[in-house]
């Protein structure tokens, strides 16, 4: 299957003649959008950044990343998760890329590995709970597909929505949250090189658990932004209404960018447990990745946002 | 009339009283055996600090429900051998092993509270008293959770013979704080726990039922004469 095939040469060795076009198209349409939305600097390609790891810091094990799953659509236990995700049935999957852009399409999960280069990326992942993880994904840069649809101009956000099916997804036979569970970045955000449809982990297809067969990673927000289980990418002039934005606004914001100085109705986020340390670490602000993102928000009180 | 061979096993049981006490911590103290030998090979959870907290916390509830099964289970029992063995009176008595065992499992049920709030203290909070005012005021579990324990440490303090006898009466008073303590316990697994969880609930449930049946007792023992219920002090203390 193309999807689970583990490339014997790494995808960042060879370049194919059409990425390699694709490529300075793409970065054709960042420089506008970035121009557009006035960010001050203007990003490189997306392999020029580096995601480094702090030191000490190692990825956490397959065993741990597929074991500790928050996915309401099978159970808000997330150890029960795992066990109930088999039946999820991630193939075929369409994906739909729509509202306002000038080229929506909807296109198969293994059209989108075709057309797009998977890059792997190692990332921590912050959970509002209080737990982190890091976690080799692999995946494509958002900001890639989303110049392919070519934005309008009435584009300033983008909501991404989970599949529907109660059939399949347990939870959602329970309204627990309103489904189907539903999130959103701003453009900019979205664009931003960190910003991660992802597709596997540890080089393999995405488990079910995790939110196969493609889910969003948003390593400098809460984990309750990456979306998982993606069925359709939504540009739109207004902020979508999230689902746990909707739920408790005090606690799960729109903006959600991990911070140890905003302290939410349901604790201090200013430490964190690593999963399988036993002592708590400190949340980094952004969470670590203050130096790729900050720019994004430039001019706004970040210790505001919510 | 013969004595039946329940009978006969239970005068065995108070007989051997130190036996069944022996038994009973040893099988008490299993769960936290099990717990730091899971720990100690790694395969606890996939979160340990998370789960050697909460395993330590759930059994410190489980054995609270324990201790207020006791005297719902002794009833059971009286009512069960009356009908079984057609003997009255004396029979009673038979049942004090039992009563016997309650102090012991509350006991164990405050040492596994005070593992909970040690470990929670020393990794969690990682002894940072500004980190534990925070948490106290912002988590509305946490405030529970220490509520819960500070009801416990007197009980556990006072749960020997020597201050049974210096309390008098006033120790069978001061010992109703189980209610409340279990009470908070419960509302503490509640509110720690994330929407659509039903466990902490099934907790509820029980707790309902095992403070229902006291209150059914005692209505049922005003309208009708009720044989007033055995002197449980007396018994405690019967060693």
């Amino acid at each position: 299957m193309l999807i689970a095939r583990r490339a014997d040469i790494q995808p960042s060795e060879i370049t194919p003649e059409d990425v390699y076009l694709q490529r300075r198209r793409f970065l054709g349409h960042a420089a506008a959008l970035c121009a557009a939305a006035a960010a001050p600097a203007a990003h490189a390609d997306a392999d020029d950044m580096r995601v480094t790891l702090l030191p000490g810091e190692k990825p956490n094990s397959w065993d741990e990343i597929t074991s500790y799953n928050n996915f309401y659509e099978y159970s808000p236990d997330k150890h029960a998760v795992a066990a109930l995700a088999q039946n999820l049935a991630p193939h075929p999957w369409t994906i739909s890329i729509e509202g306002e852009v000038a080229r929506p399409r909807t296109l198969d999960i293994e059209q989108l590995l075709r057309e797009f280069r998977p890059r792997e990326r190692i990332y921590r992942l912050r959970c509002v709970e209080g737990w982190s993880m890091v976690i080799p994904w692999s995946g494509i840069p958002l900001a890639e597909l989303l110049a392919q649809a070519q934005p309008t101009s009435r584009a300033r956000f983008v909501k991404f929505v989970t599949l529907l099916d109660p059939a399949r997804f347990y939870g959602q036979r329970r309204p627990t949250l309103p489904w189907p569970y539903t999130e959103g970045l701003s453009i900019a955000e979205a664009m931003h090189p960190l910003t991660l449809l992802a597709t596997g982990l540890y080089g393999k297809p995405m488990p079910n658990q995790n939110g196969a067969p493609v889910r969003l990673v948003v390593p400098w927000k809460y984990g309750y932004k990456s979306i998982k289980s993606i069925v359709t990418i939504r540009l739109e002039e207004q902020q979508p209404l999230t689902t746990w934005a909707q739920v408790a606004p005090k606690d799960y914001g729109f903006v959600a960018n991990v911070n140890p100085r905003i302290a939410l109705a349901r604790g201090t986020q200013s430490r964190e447990n690593r999963v399988g340390e036993l002592r708590k670490r400190e949340t980094l602000l952004f969470n670590g990745y203050a130096e790729q993102v900050a720019p994004l928000y430039a001019g706004l009180d970040i210790d505001k946002l919510l | 009339m013969t004595t039946s061979r329940s009978a006969r096993l239970l005068r065995a049981a108070n007989r051997h009283a130190r036996l069944v006490h022996a038994l009973a911590c040893a099988l008490m103290a299993l769960p936290a055996l099990l717990i730091a030998w899971d720990w100690a090979r790694g395969t606890l959870a996939t979160n340990p600090l998370e789960q050697l907290i909460r395993a330590h916390g759930e059994w410190a509830l489980n054995l609270l429900l324990a201790v207020l099964a006791i005297t719902p289970l002794r009833h059971a029992l009286v009512h069960a051998s009356r009908r079984l063995d057609r003997r009255w009176g004396r029979r009673w008595a038979d049942w004090n092993w039992l009563i016997r065992l309650r102090r012991p499992i509350g006991l164990a049920s405050f040492f596994y509270a005070l593992a909970h709030v040690g470990l929670y203290a020393a990794f969690d909070v990682g002894w940072d008293w500004s980190e534990f005012a925070i948490d106290l005021r912002n988590k509305p579990f946490v405030l529970a959770g220490i509520a819960t324990f500070a009801l416990l440490l007197p009980l556990a303090i006072t749960s020997t013979d020597a201050w049974m006898r210096r309390l008098k009466r006033g120790w069978k008073r001061l010992h109703t704080l189980v209610y409340p303590a279990a009470m908070l316990a419960v509302l503490h697994f509640v509110w720690l726990s994330k929407p659509g969880v039903q466990r902490p609930y099934i907790y509820g449930l029980l707790l309902a039922l095992l403070l229902l049946y006291r209150v059914a007792v005692r209505w049922l023992a005003r309208d009708t004469a009720v044989a007033p219920p055995p002197d449980e002090e007396a018994a405690e203390r019967e060693q």
